[in-house]
């Protein structure tokens, strides 16, 4: 069985946590061969409650120590585990099989940067959606799949081609210290010797 | 952020001042983290520090507030580059000081607006993506930063 990692970075994404929590998004999880769930809920108090409530619904313990509620899905039987912030999620990100980010450019390029097929969903209700951009973009390279709202979030689960994927390639670790140097007017060749 | 400055190296830019908003719990031990592996000193600040500032809007935030909480942030910014005057800045900078700015990766086909307004100021505006490169004629692209 696989496992799953949903990530809402450091901010607050109540919709996308609902969605993932909510049978229809298990029913396909479960359907596509995922047996656990891992959930980083962000910094929203409403995320939290919608996870402790599921939690006692399934009647399973309180918080354990190290702050994160684990319960299994009544009907699909999924393990999960829910949690707030981590100082890393690396560990989490390298244990999926495959991760649902929200579209934050940190969390989208620790995930690519570990090769682990992606879904992107994109924050309709934020002000200023420039984070549609950049997961539109992406999905152009073919380096990841984009849901544009929660409420896509099944049918995308569904029906894209995870194995399609293709790898981002890495950035020239060089470039930007040359950058800088440049602006300083300091020899560039001093960089590399470094 | 950090995933910028790892290309950078120890040297020649020191003491590196890292700025960060109030409300940000995550970063500080990732800052660390970076250093340790450039091998500073964190017992030193010959090397790098870390300050904070107010941030000037939360996400999610009414814009009505953030008229309030962006002047604090700018007092506490302006009163920074007194205290800690920059050789050399990413974002803010005084006269006589090289301003880099280095656009958001999440910036694809429109500037931010810091973007918008350092991009007349800044004395070299880096791009991540070719689409602005193609939009900004002084925007410098070398692929992708981070």
């Amino acid at each position: 069985m696989h496992h799953l990692f949903v990530t809402v970075g450091t901010t607050e994404f109540d919709r996308l946590v609902a969605a993932v929590l909510a049978p229809p998004f298990l029913a396909a999880a479960a359907a596509a061969g995922f047996g656990s769930l891992a959930v980083q809920l962000g910094r929203s108090p409403a995320a939290w409650r919608m996870a402790t409530a599921a939690a006692a619904a399934a009647a399973a313990a309180l918080p354990a120590a190290d702050g994160a509620v684990r319960w299994a899905d009544p009907a699909t039987g999924i393990a999960i585990e829910a949690f707030t912030l981590k100082p890393s999620l690396e560990p989490d990100m390298r244990r999926a099989a495959r991760i649902v980010s929200h579209a934050g450019a940190g969390s989208v390029l620790e995930a690519l940067d570990l090769h682990r097929p992606l879904l992107v969903v994109a924050n309709p209700d934020l002000m200023d959606n420039h984070q549609q951009e950049l997961a539109t973009a992406l999905q152009r390279l073919g380096v990841l799949v984009c849901a544009d709202s929660p409420d896509d979030l099944v049918r995308v689960f569904e029906s894209a081609d995870f194995e399609a994927l293709v790898p981002l390639g890495r950035p020239d670790p060089a470039a930007f210290s040359s950058i800088m140097l440049e602006a300083a007017g300091l020899p560039i060749a001093g960089a590399s010797a470094q | 952020m950090l995933r910028l400055l790892a290309g950078l190296g120890p040297k020649p830019f020191r003491p590196r001042l890292y700025v960060l908003a109030e409300s940000d719990t995550t970063s500080e031990p990732r800052i660390h983290e970076l250093e340790r592996q450039l091998g500073s000193s964190s017992s030193s600040s010959t090397d790098y520090r870390i300050t904070r500032i107010p941030r000037s809007r939360e996400v999610g935030q009414s814009w009505i507030s953030t008229v309030i909480t962006t002047l604090q942030a700018a007092t506490s910014s302006l009163a920074l580059l007194c205290t800690d005057p920059p050789d050399m800045a990413r974002l803010a900078g005084i006269v006589s000081t090289r301003i880099v700015y280095v656009e958001s990766f999440a910036r694809v086909n429109s500037l931010s607006l810091s973007g918008k307004i350092l991009y007349r100021i800044a004395d070299c505006f880096v791009v991540q993506w070719p689409q602005l490169a193609a939009r900004y004629p002084k925007a410098v692209f070398r692929g992708r930063l981070v």
